[in-house]
């Protein structure tokens, strides 16, 4: 029953996930509308939590955004669940020290890495002749992504560590 | 380090599965019954959040506000004044057109929609509609706002949904005219924020500030005569065989809340006078 209960909860907690982001998206002005609340709280539940979960929960919210993507199903949704995957690979070889750099630094690298999957994929799988956004239009707006989500998976990490006063592993 | 190239192909054997599973259609009533779920409170939200994308004017003092009232009153007089003058162009049109027996215009098809959601990816400047393929949207239709302004066209269309590129987008291209001496033609493209370039305009043809650009028909699903926005600057290089112009779009693209799509023909058509 406990199991069942649970499992309905994250279900729920997906769902609300991918709505905050469709319309965080719609209020923010820009810039702020390139924040990427969805992979940046996936982030956070990884580095909080320390769990491989989170690459299931990449998983289940990219799949639910891809039913509003305008690019081909499935390059999203692959993209962000190899870069989570290797984020928890790193998390656990690398950035032992879960201090607040290394967060931001996981946020950073993580998110980098998955748009430079989802850029290759995006061009490997469009037909020729398919107007492709210029590399320095793709970099401005990668770079704020990068940028507000990496701040916001930081400091919503450090918020979070305060209120709950967990010492530092 | 076998154990974790175990677990990545397993995790992206569960991918593929997904991916499978969509384009053969076995997801298809889930989604659609998610979508549905999601588009309701979406739209409710991005209706409810409206006031805070569009603040209202202000005016300092009862001077300001009454001058900005006169000079709206003079542009309403002017601009029906214009519109006269153009319902009169279109009646001459269609009788000569009569006379010479051209083929009859058809009024265009239109389908409204509302606008529930907008660019959930950072590098794309989409719109989510709340109709989809069950009021005959498609995929390569033309959406427009108002009276004949061109936004953008399908990329999506599910049974209940539609995904609109806007002309900002940097994967948008359309074919377009401009209303100058010479009638140059070029191509809009998306990518540079909220403004838009209209590139390969041949270089010895004469471009200037104020000049309207309309879509010239060339592509499939966008009728001709579509105003895309006006020529605010022009990029002109010696030796260089084109031409480049940015223009500023006739609407603002992030305050649209109501669409049309155009789901009737395709071909050369006129739009319903309102």
């Amino acid at each position: 029953m406990k199991r069942i209960a649970r499992l309905i909860l994250a279900c729920l907690s997906v769902v609300a996930m991918v709505f905050f982001h469709l319309v965080f998206v719609s209020v923010l002005p820009v810039p702020l509308r390139s924040l990427n609340v969805l992979f940046g709280a996936v982030i956070l539940y990884l580095v909080l939590t320390g769990k491989g979960g989170a690459v299931w929960l990449a998983f289940a919210t990219n799949g639910i955004l891809e039913l509003y993507a305008s690019t081909p199903f499935g390059i999203q949704m692959f993209s962000s669940v190899i870069s989570v995957l290797i984020s928890f690979w790193a998390l656990r070889e690398l950035f032992i020290n879960s201090s607040w750099y290394a967060v931001a630094a996981i946020s950073a690298g993580s998110l980098a890495f998955y748009r430079i999957l989802y850029t290759l994929i995006l061009f490997l799988f469009n037909p020729p002749g398919y107007p492709f956004p210029s590399l320095r239009f793709l970099a401005a707006a990668y770079g704020w992504e990068m940028a507000l989500t990496a701040s916001f998976v930081t400091v919503s990490y450090i918020a979070i560590h305060a209120a709950l006063r967990r010492p530092e592993r | 380090m076998r154990s974790r190239l175990k677990t990545a192909i397993g995790i992206s054997f569960a991918v593929l599965v997904a991916i499978v599973l969509h384009f053969v259609g076995v997801l298809a009533s889930a989604e659609n019954a998610l979508r549905s779920g999601l588009n309701v409170s979406a739209g409710f939200v991005f209706r409810a959040t409206k006031a805070f994308r569009e603040p209202r004017e202000s005016f300092a003092s009862t001077a300001e506000l009454r001058a900005a009232y006169e000079g709206a009153k003079v542009e309403i007089a002017r601009a029906r004044a214009v519109r006269e003058f153009c319902e009169l162009v279109a009646e001459e049109n269609a009788e000569l057109r009569e006379t010479l027996s051209f083929v009859k215009r058809q009024p265009l098809q239109l389908a409204g929609a509302e606008v529930i959601g907008r660019d959930i990816e950072p590098i794309g400047s989409t719109l989510i509609l709340s109709r989809g393929a069950r009021d005959g949207i498609r995929a390569g239709q033309a959406v427009i706002a108002r009276e004949g302004i061109f936004l953008g066209r399908i990329v999506r269309a599910e049974e209940d949904m539609s995904v609109v590129r806007l002309v900002s987008d940097g994967a948008s291209r359309i074919p377009a005219a401009i209303m100058n001496r010479d009638r140059s033609i070029g191509v809009v493209e998306g990518g540079y924020g909220i403004s838009v370039r209209l590139t390969l305009i041949p270089q010895n043809e004469i471009v200037l500030v104020g000049d309207r650009i309309v879509t010239s028909g060339a592509m499939s699903g966008i009728p001709r005569g579509l105003i895309i926005g006006t020529v605010e600057a022009v990029e002109k290089e010696p030796y260089q065989p084109f031409q480049r112009a940015a223009l500023t779009p006739a609407v603002r693209l992030d305050k649209i809340t109501i669409v049309s799509v155009i789901v009737g023909p395709s071909t050369t058509a006129a739009l319903p006078l309102l």
